[in-house]
């Protein structure tokens, strides 16, 4: 099956080279995309000297829109399975076999969890909070247990990169996604994963700005969960 | 509603119909939204000529002055008009990122396209 590994990526010059030339160690048979969202540091330089294969959006849309950007690169390309993933080094490669083993055991969305056996990096406290909080409330509204619920490192079938293609949230996605594909009964899987912290950048949610994502994704799982 | 903000209210309208016509004409406003802001002008020209109109409405409300009842109007009209521009906006944003997205992955395959015939220019 043809797969596509999505890296959305903003300011991460630090760190891109890196995940890259390790992605390629270890999958060098599967394609990636880069999706540089208008970076301000040099992100582009570096993909470009490296020849990584990289779409450069002119402006500035946000993680879901750069995201988004690769699930219509997949789609377009006719891939039959895309793996989203971080650039700031927090994934591993390694997992991607599991992922892709999961869906061709016929899943449509297989989630990354750092909290199924609890090892690596646990995220911050108030962020785990957050996390709990979107897992409750995608279980009460739909029965589908999903512990990382914020988890940027996924995999997901044809079917869903067609969906994700024509609609994806602007801002902190991934609650939202999976409320919605939990919520028309797409068969959901997660499998366990020892995270890193982030090797370089910095977070998209500051103290300042939490709250108010905090509230506003939660506002969107409720309405996927409604829906 | 005395005389004279019937007067103000007639001047303003009419000053802001032939505003909203300019700027028409100059191709700056699209014909939906002139209809909209002349239809606007209209109600508050009805009102300012006939100002029972608006002292049945308060009667109706329980507004003392009348002129409070134009103003609660006035007031609902605008919030509205501004919810329905957000909901332009939220669509016109997407329509944004949409092609923002075009035509980066355009970009890509413009450049994987130079690659390639360069590559086959060298091995020719």
């Amino acid at each position: 099956m043809k797969t596509l590994i999505i890296i959305p990526a903003y300011n991460e010059q630090e760190c891109i080279e890196q995940t890259i030339k390790k992605l390629k160690k270890y999958v060098p048979e599967i394609d990636y995309v880069i999706i540089n969202d208008c970076s301000k540091d040099n992100t582009l330089e570096i993909c470009m000297q490296n020849k990584f294969n990289v779409v450069d959006l002119p402006i500035n849309l946000g993680i879901g829109g750069a995201v988004q950007t690769g699930y219509r690169y997949a789609e377009q390309n006719n891939y039959d399975i895309a793996i989203q993933m971080d650039a700031d080094g927090q994934h591993n490669p390694e997992y991607i076999k599991y992922l892709i083993e999961e869906i061709q055991n016929g899943n449509d969305l297989v989630i990354a969890s750092r909290f199924l056996r609890k090892e690596g990096f646990q995220s911050t406290f108030l962020r785990r909070i957050g996390i709990n909080l979107y897992s409750k409330i995608i279980e009460l509204f739909t029965n589908v247990k999903i512990t990382d619920t914020t988890s940027g490192y996924r995999a997901v079938n044809r079917k869903v990169i067609k969906i994700f293609a024509k609609k994806y949230p602007i801002d902190y996605p991934e609650p939202e996604t999976n409320a919605m594909l939990a919520k028309k009964n797409f068969k959901i899987k997660e499998i366990p994963v020892k995270m890193e912290e982030r090797s370089g950048g910095i977070s998209s949610i500051t103290p300042s700005n939490s709250i108010y994502y905090a509230i506003k994704v939660g506002l969107a799982v409720l309405m996927a969960c409604l829906s | 509603m005395d005389f004279t903000l019937q007067a103000i209210l007639i001047i303003l309208a009419v000053t802001f119909v032939c505003f909203v016509l300019l700027i028409t004409k100059k191709q700056k406003l699209a014909y939906k939204f002139t209809l909209m802001w002349l239809m606007f002008s209209f109600a508050i020209l009805i009102i300012a000529l006939f100002p029972q109109i608006i002292m049945a409405i308060s009667k109706w409300i329980h507004i003392e002055t009348p002129v409070n009842a134009l103003f609660l109007m006035i007031l609902g009209a605008m919030i509205l008009i501004i919810f329905f521009i957000t909901i332009g906006y939220s669509k016109h944003n997407e329509k944004l990122t949409r092609l923002i997205q075009a035509n980066a992955i355009l970009e890509n395959r413009i450049r994987q396209l130079e690659k390639s015939r360069r590559q086959d220019n060298d091995n020719n």
